[in-house]
């Protein structure tokens, strides 16, 4: 169903806001400030996984810094007793333990190396196969187990439900692929000190976070801390506030130089060696069918390694949970902490990792009924406006899932394509593969009142967005500016982003480039929006011509292309710019609002009701697998995402496009290596996690779909999307088995030609 | 260059081969990325010993020099001069007993002279953004692997992460800063707006300028001439679909 046509919104000729910016090299990134004027920063990481700083006969920590503070231009040394972030325990190696202050980087750098530490070293737990056998030594992060209950549901009767099946398929899948975020930008801040105050720049996805770790771990008042972010060299969730503590780090180095401005620069070593990463996880499914592919019952585990400490995030059975009907289910998610690098906050969530182990697990089960895999998903896949199978039952907002999968099979001529696993030759020689997969995704959701927007009108009848977020990987301010430019009724070019990511001038909008972003803080600007316009629209009642017309008010006046009307007869007209002459300053203010059906019943729930907000996304791979050599090569990969409501049209196929990469890069390319013994993380270079490059891949052959199924509780029907969710990971791994009949086992990283080959029997 | 000749070299050259052995993979994006470097400079033959070997032939011409503008800055307070002596006047006024160690240097940047102090250890990418304030060149891995530090030094893109300032003498300097007249862009930059090549924009000055470097020696490259020149270069939002396709073609 084609959505009625708005005057901004979905347009693609509406460019990115900071676009120019950019191409000048005038986005200003957190170091890029202070010339010649500013100290330098750099960290000490432990060079153990386990332990701790050991204590001499005084109760003194064993940190030498005497070598370090004799380095010619040194100015100060920091560790675990002035920065309240760090500790005494160290449960990761590369953790930061010391820092150096000095009159240039590469002399802090080189001064770190002299700080000597000594420790009292424990047990590494690396291997999270190992952290969760019975009698493991403990990783430090738990009090007494190396494992915790992260999630369960349990619904219907999953006795009964496997004796009504058919047929049963029980598998096991190994650990998914893990792999570090890689942002390009280090992690960096530059802050000083007038007086009592603080000011911390900082590539930061979070600002109003950062800001509060800063209030909170040096008990300083809320007025005495002055934060900032603008462009933001990736996110991915590696700056959103769950690990990173440059903020708190430069703040303290700066008080030990009396409030002089410091550059503080991890080096890339510290930043992939300390900073999140992806879980991995790994998978227990039974699944009980009829003979005609009906879902009876499915019993799934998931262990997902969080690395030093359990965190927000683990894998998520969402997917399966929700995208097909499953009378009888149990899903167990269990968090394993071993002392290796936090997991957390990562493109695409929670899913993927999960998908990898269900998506396997139904290609499986559909070769042992003789079926077409996307058959078996059809057959089972849950109607949009049906609500979901447990408590509370709610509806979604809008739930595109089918359509998406539409759109890879229709895209994808699949049904002309697909084969029986290893029975299709290409005439090079390699075998031909396809699968899809898909799944209604944890992303998406609504975040209520804890996000707000500010707009404010011009003398000149444009408005201006003060955001309370940064500037990341999408072009998020861009989408509040369509979101505003369509309620104000104003053209796009008439709203401009004012300052963003300053947490003195905005409202909290929370993690930028986070999945929710766009429905979430844009929720806030629709009534930050509509608060100016209703502003704006009384202002105007007292003008001419409507000062002349009786008895009407705002809700007889319409706006657009940057002019207000009379509904009943447009030619009553005054533009935005003639509105605010005169008027008194305008500025409206806004919070978001919760999951709620807003704007239509979605399966006979009525409008107010709570509802769930959430994306969807279905791809197909398309493969060519060299038997002889085990390289993958993609012919082809299709994907397509739920928006609801596509805001910013550009941005968000850009978006797309990098969220499709990503998972080719997931399935082909990634690796997040520790050695076993020391839990030391060798891939602490780009080249050694395995990042592709602009040579690896045929980015032409990548299509992308967004597929709008109107939400009813987004503002205009849209749902969050900044990083989508994709499903390519897991229909490369089904692609490759169609090819060869072979299940390539990861192995915590990457199908490289290796395990190809290994899974083939040839190495 | 043939589209048949680059898909040979491109075979040659792909992470996917390199991933059988990892020890190859620093040569995947180093090749790529010397072999064009070198086909802008003259005829030359770049072999990777472990895989193939590539030879690239195309004469660039260099871009025209600009008009050259005088600035001299004390490293110090940081105040301009419009000449030399003045600045040596300067130092001798308020620094009369000051020991000077490191290097002066005559770097040439956008056009504009700048003799000035450096450390021996500086790199020029520290410099550029430090010491002059030319932030748009950016500093990511910092030991040339991620291409984000990347100017053009006489018209070869080139990670100034692993160049050090004192050999940057009398060369002509490119940053992103340079490349438009003012804030009137040139036709790539123009065509990254447009066509959303852009993402979080942490590697786009790098890319712009190996772009704008490649487009000089090759006006109309394909899509894989792209992938080549930018073999260097990493974009972890994974926009490079957009990035390719905008460089593709000429402008």
């Amino acid at each position: 169903m084609a959505l009625p046509i708005l005057n901004v919104i979905g347009q693609a000729s509406n460019l990115d806001q900071h676009g120019k910016r950019v191409v000048l090299g005038k986005l200003d990134f957190a170091g890029d400030r202070l010339a010649r004027q500013k100290l330098y920063g750099a960290v000490k990481g432990s060079s153990i996984a386990h332990g701790n700083i050991k204590l001499d006969a005084n109760k003194k920590p064993m940190i030498d810094v005497t070598a370090a503070l004799a380095e010619p231009g040194v100015k100060a040394v920091v560790t675990y007793l002035d920065v309240p972030t760090w500790s005494q325990s160290i449960t990761s190696w590369g953790q930061q333990v010391a820092g150096v202050v000095a009159d240039n980087w590469y002399t802090a750098v080189r001064a770190t190396s002299l700080i000597t530490v000594t420790y009292d070293v424990s047990t590494v737990v690396s291997d999270p196969d190992a952290a969760i056998q019975a009698g493991s030594p403990l990783s430090g992060g738990l009090p007494s187990s190396n494992t915790s209950t992260f999630s369960t549901v349990t619904r219907g009767d999953i006795a009964a439900g496997f004796q009504k099946a058919d047929v049963t398929l029980s598998t096991t899948q190994p650990w998914s692929t893990t792999y570090q975020h890689n942002a390009l930008e280090q992690h960096q801040a530059v802050g000083w000190w007038v007086g009592d105050d603080v000011y911390v720049w900082m590539a930061s996805q979070a600002p109003h976070s950062h800001k509060t770790a800063i209030v909170n771990n040096l008990a300083l008042d809320s007025d005495k801390v002055h934060f900032f972010t603008h462009g933001c060299g990736g996110g991915f969730g590696d700056r959103a506030g769950v690990n990173e503590d440059e903020n708190v780090v430069v703040a303290v180095m700066s008080q030990k130089v009396n409030g002089a401005p410091v550059h503080l620069i991890e080096t890339k070593q510290n930043h992939m060696t300390m900073n999140t990463r992806q879980f991995e996880t790994r998978t227990s499914i039974k699944l009980g069918a009829m003979n005609d592919g009906t879902l009876v019952a499915c019993d799934a585990q998931a262990w997902s390694n969080l690395g030093r400490k359990v965190g927000y995030f683990a894998a998520d059975w969402f997917g399966l949970k929700n995208t097909y009907t499953i009378p009888n289910l149990n899903a167990l998610v269990t968090a394993v902490v071993t002392n290796q690098p936090p997991r957390g906050a990562w493109r695409c969530v929670g899913d993927p990792p999960a998908a990898f182990g269900y998506d396997i697990a139904l290609d499986k089960l559909a070769t042992k009924l003789n079926m077409d895999p996307y058959k078996l998903r059809m057959k089972n896949l849950r109607a949009g406006d049906a609500p979901a199978q447990d408590t509370p039952f709610r509806v979604w907002g809008g739930n595109g899932i089918g359509l998406c999968f539409d759109a890879v099979h229709s895209a994808s001529s699949y049904d002309s394509k697909w084969h029986a696993p290893a029975t299709k030759t290409l005439a090079d020689g390699t075998m031909h593969g396809i699968a899809i997969t898909g799944h209604l995704d944890g992303h998406g959701g609504i975040s209520g009142a804890s996000r707000g927007g500010i707009v404010t009108m011009t003398p000149a009848g444009q408005a201006f967005i003060n955001m309370g977020g940064g500037r990341a990987t999408s072009g998020a301010p861009t989408a509040m500016v369509h979101i505003v430019a369509e309620m104000l009724g104003l053209k796009y070019n008439d709203v401009r982003c004012g300052d963003w990511g300053a947490t003195d001038t905005t409202l909290d909008a929370s993690v930028q480039a986070g999945s929710t972003f766009t429905v979430s803080a844009g929720s806030a600007f629709f009534n930050a929006a509509m608060d100016a316009r209703n502003q704006l629209f009384t202002a105007v009642l007292a003008k001419a011509p409507f000062s002349t017309i009786t008895g009407i008010t705002i809700n007889d006046l319409s706006a657009s292309n940057s002019s207000i009307y009379l509904t009943s007869d447009p030619s009553k007209t005054i533009t935005h710019k003639a509105a605010m002459s005169g008027t008194p300053p305008i500025c409206g203010r806004g919070v978001g609002w919760g999951a709620v059906l807003k704007s239509k019943a979605v399966g006979g729930v009525p409008i107010g009701s709570a509802c769930n907000v959430n994306g969807a996304c279905a791809s197909c791979a398309e493969v060519a697998v060299d038997t002889e050599t085990g390289v993958v090569t993609i012919l082809g990969h299709w994907n397509s995402v739920d928006t609801g409501r596509t805001i910013y049209k550009d941005g968000t196929l850009r978006e797309l496009n990098a969220g499709s990469e990503l998972q080719v890069s997931q399935a082909l390319f990634f690796g997040d290596i520790y050695d076993p013994t020391t839990g030391a993380c060798i891939s602490s270079q780009y080249t050694e996690s395995m990042l592709p490059t602009y040579m690896d891949i045929k980015t032409e052959l990548n299509t992308v779909k967004d597929v709008e199924s109107d939400d009813s509780a987004g503002p205009y029907g849209c749902h969050g999307i900044a990083e989508p969710c994709s499903s390519n990971y897991s229909s490369i791994i089904c692609a490759i088995y169609n090819a060869t009949g072979v299940w390539v086992d990861p192995e915590k990283g990457a199908c490289t030609p290796n395990k190809v080959l290994k899974a083939l029997g040839k190495a | 260059m043939s589209e048949e000749k680059n898909k040979e070299e491109l075979k040659g050259v792909s992470r996917r081969e390199f991933l059988k052995d990892a020890g190859l993979v620093v040569g995947g994006a180093t090749v790529g990325s010397l072999a064009f470097m070198s086909s802008c400079k003259t005829t030359t033959t770049v072999t990777n010993a472990s895989t193939s070997t590539v030879t690239k032939s195309t004469t660039v011409t260099s871009p025209p020099v600009t008009t050259t503008l005088s600035k001299f800055i004390d490293p110090i307070d940081g105040t301009e001069w419009p000449t030399l002596d003045a600045l040596k006047a300067h130092f001798a006024a308020v620094r009369p007993l000051a020991q000077l160690s490191g290097t002066f240097v005559d770097l040439k940047v956008n056009g504009a002279d700048y003799y000035m102090q450096v450390d021996d250890m500086d790199t020029l990418a520290f410099v550029l953004r430090d010491k002059l304030g030319f932030f748009g060149t950016k500093i990511g891995c910092d030991n040339g692997q991620c291409g984000v530090c990347t100017v053009l030094v006489d018209g070869v893109p080139t990670f100034s992460c692993l160049i050090l300032a004192i050999e940057m003498s009398g060369k002509k300097i490119t940053t992103i800063e340079g490349l438009a007249d003012g804030t009137n862009l040139t036709p790539l930059q123009q065509k990254f707006v447009n066509t959303d090549a852009i993402q979080c924009g942490f590697c786009t000055p790098g890319v712009l300028l190996a772009g704008t470097a490649l487009l000089a020696s090759n006006p109309k490259p394909t899509a894989d001439d792209v992938r080549l020149a930018l073999s260097g270069h990493l974009c972890m939002c994974q926009n490079m679909k957009m990035v390719v396709a905008a460089i593709a073609g000429g402008i």
